[in-house]
């Protein structure tokens, strides 16, 4: 196949800072998890309680996964295997996509493929590197196992590496075919991103519904067959030891990189096999002034958010009832929240659901703003800049449509959260006090945003790198930091400790004034600077 | 107004980004009413000097003046006045061309509707395509079109044909005749100089940041045999 080194050599050269950190931060992040876990449980007492709540209150596998035994290895399962999973199907979608169906778009496939280069070696190449990543994280987790201090063999630290890098291989699988079916890199990552929520929640549902068999383990009902993280816990990597449902995945594997091969033949370079529709001969009225323009430019990235967000309030709203149970007994939990009384406790949780929710409204908030750059870098922000729109229109616009839809979705964060709990369940809770509550993260969310554009201002190439990554940080913090103890000084460079979790805490407006007054300087310098800086593609 | 004021006015201006130089006391002025001619080999510096006059980009040293005001500070008082072909044309891959002809006239102030239909038929655009589907000449073709509908005094032009046909340049020299007879001014960086030969009154030469030469086109009709013999003279020379 020629030409096929030269392009792993290309994908290589391209991302030979992106591909090592990723899978730097995805080993070491998970390898790190195991002397913090052990420190916060290790203990024979602390297992037993997590266990027999756990084992009580079947609502909770919706979220983690099933908790194989009172054992040390059933607790890393619980606390890493689907998370990481996720982290690990996304890389590879991303990858996979990048150097596909983008390079198709961005015309740089037309040029490869003049070359001396077979019309598939593209996706061959990618195929391999993928490949070479998942090999490499399992190589590196199996080693990083096997040398710490664990408490379970060779075996399942082996079994628990390849599980891993095998459900990434997956996904990429999955990808190949995706990319063939659509026209856009960005239409590609939305569908895959939604499938890999689908798979999530689908898996979630088979946990749930699942029975207990003779010897104590979740037997999960048939749907997660369906999905490859089912695929992924069904190996039980540090508890039982499966190693035949590998087989499933890697059948799979060779099934859709197939099909991904046949869709390609039929293909031309450049389209997909949906057809794409011819479009209107005149715009819109709206779409002629700046608010349409940014209205359109934002609209997909909204709509993808909002459906997320609120699948996942109302999925939390109806588990509600059984999943505070698990929490009576959970130490770090108590600690964290300090409640007293089982009302009290729902609040607690709820609350603490609630933000975690509209955490993930702050990332819709960061991936809105990146249509700045986005914007700036394809050059067509040249051409509206040519026009009367001035650089602060243009981005006050695209700020003012993200800072009004985040908020609204804040506010119909806590408004189905709290719908959903009244009707669903026995329990009744003040709707407007939630709604309240969501509303509260705003300025929360408007302190990211000005990060951002401070950023886009001073370092635009580096602006979106470093938003996400101070995001992922901040997600770590709330949902994972308490569990693993983690160091109140780092803990307090994330922003959700500064301020109140509501409505189990009242909202205290002094810290929200002060968040407020840090965002509005935020923007106000990024906005000075970005008009002063050069306009770069 | 004076009888041929200047519409633009770059005197000595110097652009660094970090260390390198892209403009190096260059200068060019463009009086009202002319097609001017705005020539240099690749990466002398001519997208930088039209980035720097769009407000894009800021210079470090010398003057610029676009209608006598500075175009950094005042750009969207200014852009009311002027059109806009960018050298790399890129627009949203989901729009159709019609609708980013609709956008940018709209956000310029306004569109011509005679003359976008005219222009539309006169180019052949199919403007109901999605802007991802056109071919490389045809997603021209649509800036050409949002640019030349709009009724300005002012077109800027970087590159404006070079994915066109020769039929399509034919269409282009035209419009441009038909823009200079209104009294329109137009600044035309281009590679093809049979295209600036037929269109400009004067041109400018660029090299490595710097002036190379202004002429007019009659002084280097007798001087040289043709543009191309001009163009490879001064480059060549040391």
């Amino acid at each position: 196949m020629s030409g096929l080194l030269t392009l792993i050599r290309l994908i290589l050269r391209r991302d030979r800072v992106k591909l090592p950190l990723w899978i730097g931060i995805f080993v070491l992040g998970l390898l790190a998890m195991i002397p913090l876990l052990r420190d916060v449980y290790g203990s024979k007492e602390s297992l037993q309680v997590m266990y027999a709540t756990l084992a009580a209150n079947p609502a909770g596998l919706f979220m983690t996964g099933p908790m194989d035994g009172p054992t040390f290895g059933s607790l890393m399962t619980l606390e890493t295997l689907l998370w990481w999973g996720l982290a690990i199907a996304f890389l590879n979608t991303l990858l996979v996509v990048r150097h596909t169906r983008h390079n198709e778009e961005i015309g740089a496939q037309e040029l490869l493929l003049s070359g001396q280069v077979h019309r598939a070696s593209s996706l061959v190449a990618v195929l391999i590197v993928a490949l070479g990543v998942n090999v490499l994280i399992t190589i590196a987790l199996g080693l990083g196992m096997n040398v710490m201090d664990t408490g379970w063999g060779a075996e399942q630290s082996w079994l628990f590496a390849i599980s891993m890098g095998t459900v990434g291989f997956v996904w990429a699988a999955i990808a190949a075919v995706v990319v063939q079916l659509v026209e856009s890199g960005r239409s590609a990552n939305g569908i895959l991103a939604g499938l890999i929520g689908a798979s999530f929640v689908v898996r979630g549902i088979g946990d749930f519904l699942g029975k207990a068999d003779n010897s104590g383990l979740l037997q999960p009902h048939w749907v997660s067959n369906l999905s490859p993280f089912g695929w992924l816990q069904a190996t039980r990597p540090l508890t039982e030891s499966e190693w035949s449902p590998l087989l499933i995945s890697l059948g799979f594997v060779a099934v859709a990189i197939a099909s991904g091969f046949i869709l390609l033949a039929g293909r031309d370079v450049g389209a997909g096999l949906l057809p794409s529709r011819k479009g209107r001969r005149r715009a819109s009225r709206l779409l002629g002034t700046p608010l349409g323009l940014t209205l359109y430019l934002q609209k997909n990235i909204f709509i993808g958010w909002f459906v997320a967000v609120l699948v996942l309030a109302a999925t939390i709203g109806m588990l509600v009832p059984q999943m505070s149970e698990i929490y009576s007994n959970n130490d770090s939990i108590s600690q964290m929240l300090a409640i007293s009384g089982s009302d009290e406790l729902t609040a607690a949780f709820l609350s603490m659901m609630l933000a975690i929710v509209c955490v993930m409204v702050f990332a819709y908030a960061v991936h809105g703003l990146g249509k700045l750059r986005g914007e700036e870098a394809s050059g067509r922000l040249e051409s509206v800049l040519a026009t009367r729109v001035s650089r602060l229109k243009w981005l006050g616009m695209h700020f003012d449509v993200v800072a009004i839809g985040g908020s609204i979705m804040l506010a119909a964060t806590g408004l189905v959260l709290a719908l959903c709990v009244n009707t669903l369940s026995d329990l009744t809770v003040d709707v407007w006090e939630y709604v309240l509550a969501g509303l509260a993260y705003a300025p929360v969310m408007l302190v990211f945003m000005g990060l951002y554009v401070l950023l886009f201002g001073l370092l635009p190439r580096l602006a979106g790198a470093v938003a996400w990554l101070y995001f992922g940080f901040v997600a770590f913090a709330l949902w994972l930091g308490p569990i693993i103890k983690l160091d109140r000084v780092v803990m307090d460079i994330s922003i959700m400790e500064h301020v109140a979790m509501s409505p189990v805490e009242a909202i205290a407006w002094q810290p929200l004034a002060v968040i407020t007054t840090i965002a509005v300087g935020l923007i106000v310098i990024g906005l000075a600077v970005f008009r002063h800086r050069d306009v770069t593609s | 107004m004076a009888e041929a004021s200047t519409i633009i006015d770059i005197q000595n201006v110097t652009k660094k980004f970090g260390r390198s130089v892209a403009l190096d006391g260059f200068s060019l002025s463009v009086r009202s009413g002319e097609v001017h001619g705005f020539l240099g080999p690749n990466g002398a510096g001519k997208s930088t000097t039209i980035r720097v006059l769009l407000g894009l980009l800021k210079k470090t040293s010398g003057e610029v003046r676009l209608f006598g005001e500075d175009p950094w500070k005042d750009a969207v008082e200014l852009h009311k006045h002027l059109a806009y072909v960018p050298g790399d044309v890129s627009f949203w891959p989901n729009l159709t061309g019609g609708e980013i002809i609709d956008i940018l006239g709209r956000l310029r102030g306004g569109l011509d509707e005679a003359r976008r239909a005219r222009l539309l038929d006169r180019f052949e655009l199919d403007p109901t395509k999605k802007f991802r589907t056109y071919s490389k000449g045809n997603r021209q073709k649509v800036a050409l079109v949002a640019a030349l509908a709009s009724d300005v005094e002012l077109y800027i032009l970087d590159e404006p044909t070079s994915g066109l046909d020769p039929l399509m340049e034919q269409v282009f020299q035209e419009e441009i005749r038909a823009l200079r007879s209104q009294g329109k001014t137009v600044l035309l960086s281009s590679h093809i100089l049979s295209e600036v030969e037929a269109l400009c009154d004067r041109v400018t030469i660029i090299r490595e940041g710097k002036t190379e030469g202004i002429y007019t086109m009659t002084e280097l009709k007798q001087e040289h045999a043709n543009l191309e013999a001009l163009f490879l003279s001064k480059y060549e020379e040391k």
